[in-house]
């Protein structure tokens, strides 16, 4: 059936039966959408921010596509079909919305529970949409079916908009009360863009057709200015990529004002009339387009390489500033002990003691001393080998016995496992006995010594500490299991970072350096082929990979082995 | 007599300055300490010291969960908090400890015990 309100459609859309407003409110605003929406997806695939709001702006322009095809298009039955999915669109932003603030906010997805949550709400928009309770009829004379729709399935979906606009205010409120300065200046432009945008998307159409249900206003234009919402939020997400690189785009600015010039300067050979005379004109422009381009390309290059630079720079001054964390604390937590010991010791307050209490004294010196040193090792060591593909000295690459290696770094933890009461074993089967290492003798063992450390620190009282070694074809490879605290997910990217220690590790233990696992690692790399992974459940335990090329030269020095009451398995 | 309770996870650092309150300061402060953070509410419920010593990075509780803490009971939120501590102590340190009424912060490393000791009695008006 055909409604004659207008002649039909040239490409479903264009007829000079509607007001131009609606071009202009629609299209640009739907092209530019799209354009920023793809430009963030492109920029930041692997980002759920970016993906998110990539997908809302593909809901958001599905939308603007429809409201034109219903605006314009005058086959009834194609109107219904496309009226029917206005309302899911309406029902997917809106919790789209939410979870993009909350990604926003907490840097992580929602858990599951949330996520059911949000699709049961949005379910029986889902499900009503298409069927005849949504949408009764259709009046032919104003070509639309706005009296046909079921008002209580009209007001489910609207106070979707709505119910969105409340929770993103309190997730936003509740995240501003402790963020830092910063964050909570980009929480207030992101916090004014979706409420615009929601606030006008869903609200403004049901007050336009009040207004004129009521005879207030006949204006049915007033409508088109609820897109209004989405530059308004487009313009305050321009600001925080640009300002606080949210969504990691960088070179904003650069790429779009070189596309703008050279789009520009193109679009002139369409205004320049085919002309014999006006050759030298398209020679000029073509001259000026080419320098737009090279000029352009360079400008994008130089603010690129700046970028960068700025980026390194503010990469080495969060390192700097971790230091400084790391030295006051840990540094100074031993040197006070030292010093404040030393101070009684100098005033004599110790000369009348028993001797048990200076025993005590003594042996708080000494304790306190050794940890200083160790840490001033691990930050000497790692500084050593804080390079990118940091390489051994050859002259100090040794053959070594790899399963002495192992046994030597178990021999010297063996005190601190029993102390724990861990049930400690290290495990050599037969046909790995025998495989040699190509590798640096003092920083194998020390990178060894560190992994089997931390399994034995941060594993619970009486658990167990197990170091396996297994040969997998041209590699050796060393498992360091235990059932301690295990590492949070979410931290599990930058555990071999420097100065990252995970924040169950701080709790348990309130001193490290975060430099252990780093030079580790580091040490594992170095090997060619070397490779060092980890399996972990959160208060399950952790599994450490250290994988050593097997080398087949013959040992150039042997191992001294201190035997001790260890178990080889 | 007053109530110091020395809260730390440093074993050595609590032997040391319950060394340096017994020899200086015997007959005016009665000094308890407590390694373990999260034993530390309970411990100030059950003292109801003159004055907390509080360390700042512990495990499992910090000093700045401990002093936030003590500030929501009604029986012990008056009670006056230093913290002794070895942390950085930049401004968003400073004003968090600021928000939980702590303004006495002391760093270990800029004092021995005999100081600590002084500035201790001195906060109580023993001196």
């Amino acid at each position: 059936m055909i409604c004659y309100l207008f002649s039909e459609p040239s490409y479903f859309l264009f007829t000079s039966g509607v007001p131009a407003l609606l071009y202009y409110a629609y299209i640009p605003t739907t092209l530019v959408t799209l354009f920023v929406g793809f430009y963030i997806y492109r920029n930041g695939m692997h980002s759920l921010l970016n993906r998110i709001f990539f997908g809302i702006s593909i809901l958001f322009s599905l939308w603007t596509l429809s409201t034109l095809i219903e605006w314009t298009n005058i086959h009834i039955e194609f109107i219904m079909f496309v009226w029917s999915f206005g309302s899911i669109i309406l029902g997917l932003i809106a919790i789209l919305s939410i979870y993009f603030i909350y990604v926003f906010l907490e840097k992580k997805t929602f858990p599951l529970r949330t996520k059911l949550v949000l699709i049961s709400l949005v379910a029986p928009v889902i499900l009503l949409s298409p069927t005849s309770l949504h949408l009764t009829g259709f009046d032919i004379t104003t070509c639309d079916a706005f009296n046909f729709e079921w008002l209580p399935f009209k007001i489910y979906y609207v106070s979707l908009g709505v119910m969105a606009m409340i929770w993103i205010f309190v997730l936003l409120a509740r995240k501003y009360r402790t963020a830092t300065a910063d964050f909570k200046k980009q929480i207030i432009l992101m916090g004014m863009g979706m409420e615009f945008f929601l606030s006008l998307f869903f609200l403004w159409t049901s007050y336009t057709y009040y207004l004129t249900q009521i005879g207030a206003s006949s204006d049915s234009q007033l409508e088109m200015y609820g897109l209004l919402g989405m530059v308004i939020f487009l313009i305050y997400i321009g600001i925080l990529m640009v300002r606080f690189k949210t969504f990691n785009v960088r070179l904003l600015g650069a790429q779009a004002l070189m596309w703008t010039i050279g789009l520009l300067v193109g679009s002139a050979f369409f205004f320049v009339n085919v002309d014999v005379s006006n050759r030298t004109m398209y020679i000029l422009i073509s001259v000026t387009l080419a320098i737009v381009v090279v000029a352009g390309y360079t400008l994008v290059k130089s603010v690129k390489k700046l970028d960068q630079q700025k980026s390194h720079i503010e990469h080495l001054l969060k390192i700097k500033s971790e230091f400084i964390d790391v030295v006051s604390h840990q540094l100074r937590t031993p040197v006070s002990v030292i010093k404040g010991m030393a101070s009684m010791l100098k005033d004599g307050d110790l000369d009348d003691m028993p001797k048990d209490q200076v025993d005590i004294f003594k042996a708080g010196i000494y304790e306190k001393s050794v940890k200083l040193s160790d840490i001033l090792n691990d930050m000497l060591r790692s500084a050593e080998v804080d390079m990118d593909n940091f390489q051994f000295t050859p002259e100090r690459l040794k053959v070594l016995n790899i399963s002495q290696i192992v046994k030597n770094s178990c021999n010297d933890l063996i005190t601190l496992a029993n102390e724990k009461k861990l049930d400690f074993k290290c495990s050599v089967p037969v046909d790995v006995e025998n495989l040699n290492v190509q590798t640096d003798d003092m920083f194998i063992g020390q990178s060894l010594k560190n992994f089997i450390d931390n399994a034995i620190k941060y594993s619970n009282e009486s658990g167990f500490v197990h170091v396996e070694l297994e040969k997998d074809g041209k590699f050796v490879i060393i498992k360091i299991i235990d059932n301690g605290i295990g590492i949070p997910p979410e931290e599990a990217h930058k555990l071999f970072e420097k100065f990252v220690r995970a924040s169950n590790a701080v709790n348990t233990h309130a001193y490290g350096t975060g430099l252990g696992l780093f030079f580790a690692k580091k040490i594992v790399d170095a090997h060619t082929g070397g490779k060092v992974w980890f399996e972990s459940e959160l208060n399950k335990g952790t599994t450490f990979f250290i994988k050593l090329p097997i080398s087949n030269l013959p040992v150039t020095t042997s191992n001294n082995l201190v035997k001790s009451g260890l178990s080889l398995v | 007599m007053k109530k110091v309770l020395y809260i730390d996870d440093d074993i050595d650092q609590l032997n040391l300055y319950q060394l340096a309150f017994t020899l200086r300061a015997k007959d005016k402060i009665e000094l308890f300490v407590e390694h373990d953070a999260r034993k530390a509410i309970e411990r100030i419920r059950s003292i109801k010291p003159d004055l907390v010593l509080l360390d700042l990075v512990m495990r499992d509780f910090s000093g700045a969960d401990v002093a936030a803490e003590v500030r929501k009971e009604a029986d012990i939120k008056d009670t006056l908090i230093v913290a002794f501590s070895n942390s950085s102590t930049n401004s968003a340190v400073v004003s968090s400890l600021k928000g939980v009424g702590i303004t006495n912060i002391w760093e270990k490393i800029e004092m021995i015990p005999k100081m600590v000791v002084e500035r201790v009695l001195a906060l109580l008006g023993e001196k």
